[in-house]
């Protein structure tokens, strides 16, 4: 193939390959911490500016294993972690002993409406300096995630959604799906832009 | 190589016009100047700010007006006149253009002028919208000098000989003034310069643009303006004329003691401060230290839309407030009115001072849409109390090791700016949400986490609102133990099935126990062994087992266990 067309093939991210995974792995994704992930990821990371829909069966299952390491380093970029109604009270001293710079972590608190809890999570996407916006939320229809999905493109912010119950045809960039396991938890990849295959990996809490 | 030379315009003057500046600049140092600003229509055009706000409203609320207050945006091309009570008649005060063409004039009784004009709109006389405008004209005025002083009903007075250096020149100064007024206000005006104050507005209010540098040349500039000026009751002014006396030229040739004895010895004083003979002292303008405006429409608004289109104006106008004082707020009152009851009173809170008239407006839409408004909106006031001088952030930036490249001048320059600008931005930005949030979800919800030196697991840590410069959280220096991230507002009773713990499935028990036997001092003692357990779903669970007395687990019993967290 001509070197040049070749070029424009690999940079041109609209554009995807099946059964091509390799040569999508453009590593601009933000990194998540963890090799495994990073690899069956399609940008080498978190994609930038786009929403991340995690379903986990139950809470308590190392779901927030996941992004620690991003949050992590998000707070040393000095930006801001926003938390939209969690279901139980993020623990402070654990966060801190993670790491996580609490001081830069802001919870909206979770007797908030649904309505309430789009609308910031809109907000929080569209704004810059915040590096990561987390919302547990279910029960929201596929037309309010292509909402969101299309502020988190305006910005420069991670959206993460975290859902109990899975929902067909979420218009989410990225879809995982988190399996308990004894030592860990396996993270599933239900979809991914640039592949069509389901891909798991195993992170060990 | 052409370089562009970008010198001040100062230095370009020639030699000659510099020695005139410095003459000029030293002759005013030693006496002062004096600027009349004279406004002949401003109580007609107090009003029309107003009036043209509302009109705008009303068309885009398609609201239909009476007959007496339909007006279109375009007040300047209409008949109207404002009219005041004279002994009991309505006598014309103030007209505008068009009205005057038709030959309505000021002084006219009412009934004359709607038989000149059949059209005409009139408006009744207010001396405190009038003032109110004044007020805000010398606030403006601010700019080029320090003494103003108001002359009411409808002129200003500045002196501006102390500022001549700083501008430039009378000339520069007075280009500037004509400029920035015409500009920013629409106003019809009139500037004369005189080294007293009242020769300037004596031949301002004639309409005469006049500028007299020189005291010895008052006279004759002063001569050609009619009697008629000077403040004396119909009686001596008809005296005056009797005797020829027609200009203030023919008042020079008589005689001081003459005039004193037979006309008022007030008169003298009053041509001797006009003279400079006589001391002329004003009292100096300050502007005032709070900001309160309010517009009041002549119909009831219902829809935010429009309570948003007002509030904008107001927003604007407090900006140009802070913008003369380099200042800025953190806190606002937006207050509604229908006639004089009071509706809603929304304070705005900001995290950051400010002094962004949008991001005002935007904070003001999320209150406004909380509330559901009693009555129909006549009136929108803004009232700002605690004005902080204006401060960037700019001093807290860190100089990262890429800037100082940028500044040692390895990149171009402007992307220094840009990148700080940047930095403020990205400052500001959470600031901003963070308000936004406020302003919808109530101060309440909006919570930061806090870490607490205390081994009880329930009071180590802090959610709530409170700033975090204001108190000081510690931590345990080291917290070995594993903590789960999510903690359960208040510990859950687990039950057993079968003597084993069942939480959503049979729970088995992993790790612990950790004994943490605190608080006996605070009445909220704790004495619990925790363990780490999983339940068949999955879920890591942080349990512990109440060992207090009197909970039936002195024989190893199974009872008086809790789940006090999750390990996500």
């Amino acid at each position: 193939m001509n070197e040049q067309l070749r070029i424009l093939l690999n940079n041109n991210p609209n554009l995807w390959r099946a059964g091509d995974r390799s040569s999508h792995n453009t590593g601009s994704g933000i990194s998540t911490g963890y090799a495994d992930l990073d690899a069956i990821l399609p940008d080498g990371g978190w994609p930038t500016n786009a929403l991340v829909e995690v379903i986990t069966p139950q809470w308590g299952i190392g779901e927030l294993q996941l992004l620690l390491p991003s949050m992590i380093a998000a707070t040393q970029q000095n930006r801001w972690i926003l938390w939209i109604a969690p279901p139980y009270i993020p623990y402070a001293p654990a966060l801190v002993s993670a790491g996580v710079d609490i001081s830069r972590l802001i919870v909206v608190r979770p007797d908030t409406t649904c309505k309430d809890a789009l609308w910031s999570l809109e907000k929080a996407l569209q704004n810059d300096a915040c590096g990561i916006a987390i919302a547990w939320l279910d029960w929201i229809s596929n037309g309010v995630v292509r909402r969101l999905q299309l502020a988190a493109q305006t910005g420069k912010t991670l959206g993460v959604l975290f859902r109990q119950r899975e929902i067909k045809d979420s218009p989410a960039v990225v879809r995982l799906q988190l399996k308990p396991e004894f030592d860990g938890v396996q993270v599933i990849t239900l979809k991914a832009r640039g592949t069509c295959r389901h891909h798991s990996a195993h992170l060990s809490v | 190589m052409n370089k562009p030379t970008n010198v001040l315009p100062v230095a370009q003057l020639s030699s000659d016009n510099m020695a005139q500046l410095s003459l000029e600049i030293k002759h005013a140092q030693q006496h002062a100047l004096w600027l009349s600003i004279y406004f002949p229509k401003l109580a007609l055009e107090a009003l029309s700010a107003d009036i043209a706000l509302s009109a705008d409203i009303a068309l885009s609320a398609d609201i239909a007006l009476s007959a007496d207050t339909a007006l279109s945006a375009n007040t300047a091309n209409q008949p109207i006149a404002v009219i005041e009570q004279i002994k009991g008649q309505r006598v014309v005060h103030t007209v505008s253009d068009t009205a005057e063409a038709c030959g309505v004039t000021p002084t006219m009784l009412l009934g004359s002028c709607f038989a000149l004009c059949p059209h005409l709109k009139i408006f009744e006389y207010d001396e405190k919208i009038q003032q109110t405008r004044l007020i805000q004209l010398a606030a403006w005025a601010e700019q080029f000098t320090s003494r103003i002083s108001l002359y009411p009903p409808r002129a200003l007075l500045l002196e501006i000989g102390g500022s001549l250096k700083l501008f430039g020149g009378l000339e520069t100064l007075l280009a500037l003034i004509n400029d920035s007024l015409a500009r920013q206000w629409q106003h019809v005006f009139t500037l004369s310069v005189t080294p007293t104050p009242l020769a300037s507005f004596l031949l301002a209010s004639s309409g005469q643009t006049v500028v007299v540098k020189q005291k010895n040349a008052l006279r004759s500039a002063l001569g050609k303006l009619p009697i008629n000026i000077l403040p004396l009751n119909e009686k001596r002014k008809k005296q005056l004329s009797n005797i020829g006396v027609r200009m203030l030229s023919d008042v020079w040739r008589l005689p001081r003691e003459d005039l004193a004895r037979r006309f008022d010895p007030q008169l003298v004083n009053y041509l001797d401060r006009a003279l400079g003979g006589l001391a002329d002292p004003h009292k100096i303008f300050q502007s005032p230290e709070n900001f309160e405006e309010s517009i009041e429409l002549p119909f009831e608004i219902l829809y935010n839309t429009f309570i948003l289109i007002i509030a904008r104006q107001l927003a604007r106008k407090l900006v140009t407030f802070l913008r003369q004082r380099d200042a800025c707020i953190a806190t606002c009152f937006f207050t509604l009115y229908n006639n004089n009851d009071l509706l809603e009173c929304i304070k705005i809170n900001m995290r950051l001072p400010t002094r962004d008239a949008e991001h005002l407006i935007e904070l003001f839409t999320e209150h406004l849409s909380k509330i559901k408004l009693s009555a129909p909106v006549t009136r929108v006031k803004l009232t700002a109390k605690h004005i902080l001088p204006f401060a960037t952030n700019s001093a807290e930036l860190p100089i990262t090791e890429s800037e100082h490249l940028v500044l040692n001048g390895n990149l171009n320059g402007n992307s220094t700016y840009a990148s700080k600008e940047h930095l403020t931005e990205s400052k500001d930005n959470i600031a901003r949400l963070l308000e936004q949030l406020q302003a919808r979800l109530g101060r309440q919800a909006i919570t930061e986490l806090y870490t607490l030196a205390d081994h009880r697991p329930e009071y180590a840590h802090y959610v709530g609102q409170n700033n975090r410069s204001f108190m000081s959280f510690t931590q345990l220096t080291q917290i070995t133990q594993q903590r789960p991230l999510w903690l359960l507002p208040d510990p859950e009773l687990i039950i057993q099935k079968n003597g084993k713990l069942w939480w959503r499935g049979p729970v088995v028990v992993t790790a612990g126990p950790e004994r943490i036997e605190a608080g006996w001092w605070s009445g909220n003692d704790i004495r619990r062994d925790y363990y780490i357990g999983i339940n068949h779903r999955g879920s890591r669970l942080w349990l512990y087992r109440d060992l207090r007395e009197g909970l039936g687990n002195d024989s190893g019993s199974d009872k008086g266990w809790y789940l006090h967290g999750l390990f996500a």
